[in-house]
């Protein structure tokens, strides 16, 4: 049976997205929706004991405002700045319970989000054609 | 040998009915060691019947897949499986093919025999006497004509990688041309999500077809629960086909003379246990040969996407158990390594054209366990030795000080939470107080050794010919055989061993017929 990612958890990882890659004019609501589908997909293949563990990370990203007294509000909740400080704040910690959510989710939300083509355009990839392997043919 | 030949695959997901086959042998796995098993013996006239956990993706789909899709469609986990680390060791992320052709479908194509002094210890002090330089060379010298093994052009180098051969020989390090296991390669710098121009010779376009134009039959969504093992001798698997979300569907069972055992170092063990082998060395004694990438951004435009994602490499510090390897993943994946978050983030991912990436890793000493998890997936846990941090750091430093002397303005760590380095003295001090190691960010392709070849049935699991001591006509032919941990990539050596075992199968296959009698 197909695993269907819960609201509240597309909404957790909305607002990651919308933190993580906050800057002037974007990300765009259809960027977020592509990278919330993108996300939830990926949720498909693994094992339930990863998908478990996914999902808990994301349960403990919601409630950490909670969990380190910064607030009473779940993440998505709060404003995009208070957000960002919070992932610098886990991004420094030297707490590996800190550290692995975001690293997971870094990782797993970048690949969806920098695979996008007007963000590799932006990054100033030319696209799939290549030059060099021409020199081996001449 | 019929390379680049189409499959013929039978899809677990595609059949409602229970399936029951018989064959001489049945190959559990289609990677790097089942398909060459695969097609050596169905070339010795054998029946063969090979199954493959994961999904059949065509290799006109590789080019079509981003590499998330790939990651979804053919990678264990979605790629997100990890070894956790215990004590002052990284948290390493362990990736692993789960599709037909494995592994080698998502390798960089590096080709690098087993290094002699690694076949010297042995054969020397492990008492394997046939695990010698020449002992193997014939198998080696038969794999690498079948998956095209050749040299790297020079002109197939990237900026990336030329500005750190650059930098490393104004250090005095010696960088030289790697092998792969390619032909006609247009160094589109995505291998790991397999090759959309085919010309990466992953066992899917070699020795698959010709296990097929020989009589094989590939079954893929099919996972073996265990081995059916009688009066000490095995008789075949038997397991659920997988839908196409990979739950369990109806049973299917291989009846078989032989049964060989390929599906990788993680979950080879776990079959192993779940058929009752009992030995304390199942599922110890894993090496992974830790990994990490440095970054480095240089005022010139470097394009770094341009060329083979890997071309040189350097062993000048073998000695230390370092290897250096060029490497250059899709953007996309790049922009995850980038430190901090947002706009941050965001500055650092947009230098990526001026981006140079180069890596390595180490000949570890072990200290890795597969253990059975909760569920189909096992639980990985990696001790890193004492030994082998320090090798580390001064492999990642090396690294980072090839990049400044090839004039990078600014170097990104493999270290979790810090910014990019802009000096000599920002990395002296870094080197001079460096961050517990489970900050360091590590990658490992190469987990190995966890059903190991040995002399004495008191020291491993499998004989040297591979098959297990406990239990007659059941080999392991994957890198969990491998005794040690080799300090280069594992794609070749676990073919040129599987080449070596399979070649036994053959010529003892009159006494594996009466046994199975």
């Amino acid at each position: 049976m197909s695993f269907v990612l819960p609201d509240r958890h597309r909404a957790v990882v909305r607002a990651l997205g919308e933190a993580l890659f906050a800057h002037p004019g974007g990300p765009s609501p259809r960027q977020l929706d592509a990278l919330v589908d993108g996300v939830a997909a990926h949720f498909q293949p693994v094992s339930r004991v990863q998908r478990a563990l996914l999902l808990l990370a994301l349960d403990f990203v919601r409630w950490l405002p909670v969990l380190l007294l910064t607030s009473l509000a779940a993440f998505e909740s709060l404003s995009v700045a208070k957000r960002i400080v919070l992932l610098e704040r886990m991004d420094r910690s030297h707490v590996v319970l800190l550290l692995m959510p975001l690293i997971a989710y870094k990782t797993l939300l970048s690949m969806h989000f920098f695979e996008d083509e007007g963000e590799l355009r932006a990054m100033g990839y030319p696209g799939d054609e290549r030059k060099r392997w021409l020199r081996t043919v001449s | 040998m019929a390379a680049n030949g189409e499959l013929e695959v039978l899809r677990g997901r595609e059949r409602r009915a229970r399936l029951a086959l018989s064959a001489d042998v049945v190959i559990v796995g289609s990677g790097a060691g089942g398909a060459v098993v695969a097609s050596q013996l169905a070339r010795a006239g054998l029946a063969v019947i090979v199954i493959e956990e994961g999904d059949w993706v065509r290799p006109a789909e590789y080019g079509k897949l981003t590499p998330t899709g790939t990651l979804r469609r053919a990678w264990r986990e979605g790629g997100l499986s990890a070894a956790i680390g215990l004590g002052d060791t990284p948290f390493i992320s362990v990736l692993q093919g789960k599709c037909v052709g494995g592994s080698s479908v998502l390798t960089g194509g590096v080709c690098f025999r087993i290094p002699d002094e690694v076949l010297h210890e042995w054969s020397h002090d492990l008492g394997l006497r046939t695990m010698t330089p020449e002992g193997v060379k014939a198998h080696f010298d038969a794999v690498e004509q079948v998956v095209h093994v050749e040299t790297v052009p020079d002109a197939m180098r990237s900026r990336s990688t030329e500005l750190f051969v650059e930098g490393a020989a104004r250090m005095g390090i010696p960088m030289k041309s790697m092998r792969r296991n390619t032909r006609g390669c247009r160094g589109v710098s995505r291998c790991n999500f397999g090759c959309p121009h085919g010309a990466k010779l992953s066992v899917d376009v070699s020795y698959l077809p010709d296990a097929c134009a020989h009589g094989a039959l590939i079954v893929s969504d099919a996972l073996v629960e265990r081995v059916d093992v009688t009066g000490g001798v095995a008789r075949g698997v038997r397991g659920r086909l997988l839908d196409a979300d990979g739950t369990r569907g109806v049973p299917f069972e291989v009846r078989a003379k032989v049964v060989v055992v390929a599906c990788g170092s993680l979950h080879t063990p776990l079959l192993l246990r779940a058929s009752g082998l009992d030995s304390p060395h199942v599922g110890r004694h894993m090496t992974l040969h830790p990994g990490f990438r440095v970054g480095a951004i240089f005022d010139e435009v470097v394009d770094g996407w341009d060329g083979a994602l890997q071309s040189v490499y350097s062993d000048h510090f073998a000695a230390d158990g370092i290897t250096l390897v060029s490497v250059y993943p899709p953007a996309s994946v790049l922009s995850a390594a980038f430190p901090g978050v947002a706009a941050h983030h965001r500055a650092h991912v947009h230098k990526m054209p001026n981006l140079a990436v180069f890596g390595g890793m180490i000949h570890d000493q072990g200290g890795g366990r597969v253990h059975r998890g909760l569920g189909r997936e096992p639980f990985v846990t990696y001790r890193m030795a004492a030994e082998d941090r320090p090798h580390l750091w001064r492999a990642i430093e090396i690294v980072a000080r090839m990049g400044l002397a090839a004039g990078a303005r600014e170097i990104a760590m493999p270290v979790f939470g810090i910014d990019t380095l802009k000096s000599e003295r920002e990395l002296d001090d870094l080197v001079a107080h460096p961050p517990p190691m489970r900050r360091v960010e590590c990658t490992a392709y190469h987990p190995l050794g966890t059903a190991k070849m040995s002399v004495d049935p008191r020291a491993g699991v499998v004989r040297e010919s591979g098959e297990a001591w406990q239990v007659a006509n059941l080999f392991v032919a994957d890198g969990s055989v491998l005794p040690t941990s080799i300090g280069v990539n594992s794609q070749l050596p676990i073919m040129g061993v599987a080449h070596k075992i399979a070649a036994g199968i053959a010529d003892d296959w009159a006494r594996l017929a009466r046994a199975a009698a």
